[in-house]
């Protein structure tokens, strides 16, 4: 399992001046996995990237790629990477055809450069229309400059990608096309994916996994599965005796509160619930469910308002 | 690296500022050498008037020294296009690009001093090629190649590029440690400033002008070298005896001379090279 990884990071840590930007962080991304690295501002999701990049040099501690640890190996083993960090490095005076012509070139795919390929990339992200278009990146939308920003970073067929806040400016529309392109990339080429967000509930629906980073700490790292199994549902019950309800569902181990409506924390299986107040000759006057969201996780997570 | 050129070569391409300068040093070549013509002719008609025998002062090779020389209009358009073609890059965030295209740092900074190279000696073929073959064009009486024989023009030529040479270096490396746009030009023009002002100094203070110290300094070395009959054999020496400056020649200071720009030039390049490659290297990139 542990050559399945293709990120691990050992205790990094990233101290500017006297500020830690990051405290010992110790995660692991498998192959085909879509990590949603999850933080409000400030809390250390860039300088991962950064430092995962090679843009940064962490102040201790040791990460691998592909499971190489050696630094001097990075270099190469970028070759099989794309990032997007904070926003699209883009050459503002050249055309977005030109900016792909250029990351191309770099990469030293010259006959890709003749070939369909620039264009299909700009199809790729929804910029067909502007192959023949002399207009330059500087002129672009924040939107056009994210979606030319993912183009560029699919160029190479990147065995991982890593995005810091990819849908950033973008409208919900383009966001859901964003979103389609990852997941069929993840999908189609099993592309691992790490990618910090601020829109949770959009992250919600394509990561795979989960790393909560606050104050340069992962707080917590979590598959999607076990996020699905530890958010629950939340129920809200009314019954003919909700003093009877109460004590009987306390004792069979519930988090319930009574406030003239039963509410009841993190449930796994609701006909369970519903199960045992009929069991006791309940009549149930009132039911909802409530699904909690990653959002509520997180806060839960952070201990309460905190902004994400 | 050369996939890295490739890619630096297709943005310059398309770096308006890179052919405005280009266009500017061959338009400067020609006007300068039909200029010089001009009014060589005009001694020369003045000279044959009175019926005299006409001999030219002026060269190409001297005129060519007076654009080429690190404070002239060559070598500091050069600076702007490499200044204003890898600032943008640095001020965008596209330098790590190239990083992240699976290149090292040092890869990455050698690149970028190879290349202001390659800038560098296009802008001085652009000058240098319509220059020659305009001035060829011109009767050989009126504008000789030079009035100096080869060895000595083929000195001056040396000293001239080799003080050129070490720009771009200290400008690079700079603009790669600092990774800042003002800072970058603040520092490089701070340096260049503080350079030029002790080479003025050392060269003509009669304090302190030994010519064994000014010799280490591009004012002096471009001074010999951009003079219209350079004598690189001789220097002069100032000397305070009995309370009074007293000046002498001293010969037998070709060798000294050459030496002593090769190794500053040298020295330039090396200290900030590798200071700016070391620090490259280290720091944390925007």
């Amino acid at each position: 399992m542990e050559n399945d990884y293709i990120i691990t990071t050992d205790n990094l840590t990233k101290a500017y001046n006297k500020s830690l930007a990051l405290d010992r962080v110790s995660i692991g991304i498998h192959k085909g996995e879509i990590l949603g690295l999850v933080g409000k501002n400030g809390a250390g999701k860039t300088t991962l990237i950064r430092i995962l990049s090679g843009i940064v040099k962490p102040t201790s501690g040791t990460f691998s790629l592909f499971g190489d640890k050696d630094p001097k190996h990075l270099p190469s083993l970028l070759k099989n990477a794309s990032c997007m960090i904070e926003h699209p490095a883009l050459y503002d005076e050249l055309s977005g055809k030109d900016n792909l012509i250029a990351t191309c070139l770099i990469k030293g795919m010259d006959k890709e450069v003749k070939s369909g390929y620039i264009q299909d990339r700009l199809n790729f992200v929804g910029l067909g229309a502007l192959y023949n278009s002399t207009k330059k990146v500087k002129d672009y939308s924040l939107g056009m400059k994210q979606r030319l920003g993912i183009a560029m970073a699919t160029i190479g067929d990147p065995k991982l990608m890593m995005l810091d806040e990819p849908t950033n400016g973008l409208d919900p529309q383009g966001i859901k096309e964003i979103r389609d392109l990852l997941v069929n990339l993840n999908k189609e080429k099993g592309v691992t994916i790490l990618i910090s967000s601020h829109i949770l509930p959009e992250l919600s629906k394509f990561a795979t996994s989960y790393a909560f980073i606050d104050k340069g700490h992962i707080l917590k790292s979590i598959s999607e599965f076990e996020l699905e199994k530890e958010v629950g549902k939340d129920l809200m019950i009314q019954t003919n005796d909700n003093a009877k309800a109460f004590s009987l569902l306390s004792s069979k181990g519930y988090s319930v509160t009574n406030d003239g409506v039963i509410y009841i924390k993190k449930v796994d299986d609701s006909a369970a619930v519903l199960n045992i107040l009929n069991t006791n000759h309940l009549t149930i006057n009132f039911f909802k469910e409530k699904d909690n969201t990653l959002e509520d996780y997180y806060m839960n997570l952070l201990g309460g308002n905190k902004n994400v | 690296m050369f996939k890295l050129f490739k890619s630096y070569w297709f943005r310059l391409k398309r770096f308006p500022f890179f052919w405005v300068a280009i266009g500017i040093v061959a338009f400067v070549a020609i006007a300068c050498v039909s200029i010089a013509t001009t009014i060589s002719y005009y001694s020369y008609t003045q000279t044959q008037s009175i019926g005299e025998a006409y001999t030219s002062s002026i060269s190409l090779t001297y005129l060519s020294y007076q654009f080429l020389t690190p404070n002239s209009l060559v070598p500091i358009l050069v600076l702007l296009v490499i200044a204003i073609f890898f600032l943008r890059d640095v001020q965008h965030g596209v330098y790590r690009n190239q990083l992240l295209s699976g290149f090292s740092r040092t890869q990455v900074y050698l690149g970028t001093i190879l290349f202001s190279y390659f800038i560098f000696l296009t802008i001085f073929a652009a000058f240098l090629i319509p220059f020659y073959v305009v001035g060829a064009c011109m009767p050989r009486n009126l504008l000789p190649i030079s009035i100096l024989d080869g060895q000595t023009s083929a000195l001056s030529y040396l000293i001239i590029l080799i003080s050129d040479l070490a720009l771009p270096v200290i400008l690079d490396s700079v603009i790669l440690m600092t990774q800042n746009r003002g800072a970058s030009i603040g520092i490089f023009f701070g340096i260049y400033f503080l350079v030029s002002m002790i080479g003025l100094i050392t060269t003509f203070s009669s304090v302190y002008g030994y010519y064994q110290l000014a010799e280490f300094f591009t004012n002096y070395q471009i001074s010999k070298a951009s003079s219209i009959v350079p004598n690189f054999d001789t220097a002069i020496k100032i000397e305070l005896v009995d309370g009074v400056y007293q000046s002498s020649s001293v010969t037998g200071r070709t060798i000294p001379l050459i030496l002593k720009t090769v190794f500053t030039k040298v020295f330039y390049m090396a200290a900030f090279g590798v200071v700016g490659g070391v620090v490259y290297n280290r720091r944390s990139l925007r």
